[in-house]
C-alpha cells in the first residue's frame, strides 16, 4: 500500500483458507476422543421446537432400563425440559444458551464435566429447538439424529436440507396423528433419501409405543 | 440467526491474526461462502456491520464475499456435476454423491497493514 511513499507502512497478504468454524471443529474432535475413551455413545438430537425431542428421550430412557443414561439439555432461556427429565431420575446438565440458537462443542464440553461422575453409557444431547443452525455445529457426537414430527408439515426436509444431509438417523414422531394431518411418510422418505441415501428412518409414536422398538434396537445393545 | 455466531468466530480469527502478525490494521479480508452453506448472506452482512460498530479494529476493514458454486460427484459412476442436495447424477441417476465444493464457509485472504 504505502511502499513508495516512505511512511514505512506495508501491507501483508495472508492466505488463510481456514474454516470459520474450525475452532468448534477442533473442540468437537477433542470431545469425541474424550467420549470414546469412556466408551460413551453420544446422540445429538436436533429438531424444531415441539418436534418431540424431550418426549423421545423420556420414552427411550424408560425402555432402556439397566443402561445408564445422561442428558445435556440445551434451552435458550429456561430449565423446563431439564426438570422434566430429572423427574425421571436421569442425570441432566442444563445449558441455557442465553438466546443463542444452537449448542456448540465448548458448551457440551463444560456440561459433560458435570455428568462424568455419573458414569453414563449413553449421552443424549438435546439441542436447542431449531432445525437450521445446530446442524452446523459438530459437538463430538457419534450420531446426529433429526427429530421431525408429522404435525410440522412434510416440506421441512426441502426447507432445511443441511440437517438431513449430515444426520445418520431421522426420527419421525407423533405418527399416531397421521390420520389427521397432511403428512405423507413415503413422500418425506423419498425426499430425505435424495438428500442422504444412507439416512435411517424411524417413524414412531411415544404415545402408542409404535415403532419404538426399531429405534431402541438401532441405538444398540 | 446463527450468522451472528459465525461472524463472531470470524472476527475472533481476524483479531488473532492481527495480534500474531503484530499488524496495525486489518485492511481487507475475503470470505468464501458456498451456495450450500446455508448461510444467509444478508444476515451475515448485517451481523458483520453490527460487530464492526463495536470492534475498534474493524472500523476501516473491508469484507469481500466470494460465492462458491456447488460441485458434486456421483459415487456410483464418478461423474462430476453441478446441482444441490436434492440432485441425482445426470449420468446414472444415483443420489449417492459427495459434495466437492459449495459447503464451505472460510476465511480466505487477509490483508494487513504492518
Amino acid at each position: 500500500m504505502c511502499e513508495s511513499c516512505g511512511c514505512g507502512e506495508r501491507s501483508l497478504k495472508l492466505s488463510v483458507e481456514k474454516a470459520i468454524l474450525s475452532e468448534n471443529e477442533r473442540l468437537a474432535q477433542r470431545n469425541r476422543k474424550w467420549f470414546k475413551s469412556l466408551g460413551l455413545r453420544v446422540i445429538n438430537l436436533v429438531g424444531s421446537p415441539g418436534s418431540g425431542k424431550t418426549s423421545l428421550i423420556e420414552a427411550t430412557a424408560q425402555r432402556l432400563s439397566g443402561r445408564r443414561l445422561a442428558v445435556i439439555e440445551g434451552d435458550p432461556e429456561t430449565r423446563r425440559d431439564a426438570e422434566r427429565l430429572q423427574a425421571l431420575g436421569i442425570p441432566v446438565a442444563a445449558v441455557t444458551t442465553g438466546g443463542v440458537c444452537h449448542l456448540d462443542a465448548r458448551m457440551v464440553h463444560r456440561a459433560f464435566h458435570e455428568l462424568e461422575p455419573t458414569h453414563p453409557e449413553i449421552l443424549f444431547i438435546e439441542n436447542v429447538g431449531n432445525l437450521l443452525c445446530p446442524a452446523d455445529f459438530d459437538l463430538g457426537e457419534d450420531l446426529l439424529a433429526v427429530v421431525l414430527s408429522v404435525t410440522e408439515g412434510e416440506d421441512k426436509p426441502e426447507k432445511y436440507p443441511q440437517a438431513f444431509r449430515r444426520a445418520k438417523a431421522l426420527v419421525i414422531t407423533k405418527i399416531d396423528l397421521l390420520p389427521y394431518v397432511d403428512f405423507d411418510l413415503e413422500r418425506v422418505a423419498n425426499t430425505v433419501l435424495k438428500i442422504n441415501p444412507e439416512l435411517r428412518i424411524f417413524p414412531l409414536s411415544v404415545k402408542t409405543g409404535e415403532g419404538l422398538s426399531a429405534w431402541l434396537e438401532f441405538l444398540g445393545p | 440467526m446463527h450468522e451472528a455466531s459465525l461472524v463472531s468466530a470470524l472476527v475472533e480469527s481476524l483479531l488473532d491474526l492481527k495480534a500474531r502478525e503484530g499488524a496495525k490494521k486489518i485492511v481487507k479480508f475475503q470470505v468464501a461462502m458456498g451456495e450450500l452453506s446455508g448461510v444467509d448472506q444478508e444476515a451475515f452482512n448485517m451481523a458483520y456491520e453490527a460487530l464492526k460498530g463495536v470492534v475498534e479494529e474493524l472500523r476501516d476493514t473491508r469484507m469481500e464475499i466470494i460465492k462458491i458454486p456447488a460441485r458434486l460427484r456421483c459415487e456410483e459412476c464418478q461423474r462430476e456435476f453441478s446441482g444441490d442436495y436434492f440432485s441425482a447424477c445426470p449420468e446414472c441417476g444415483s443420489y449417492i454423491k459427495t459434495i466437492l465444493s459449495g459447503e464451505e464457509l472460510e476465511l480466505r485472504e487477509v490483508e494487513l497493514e504492518v
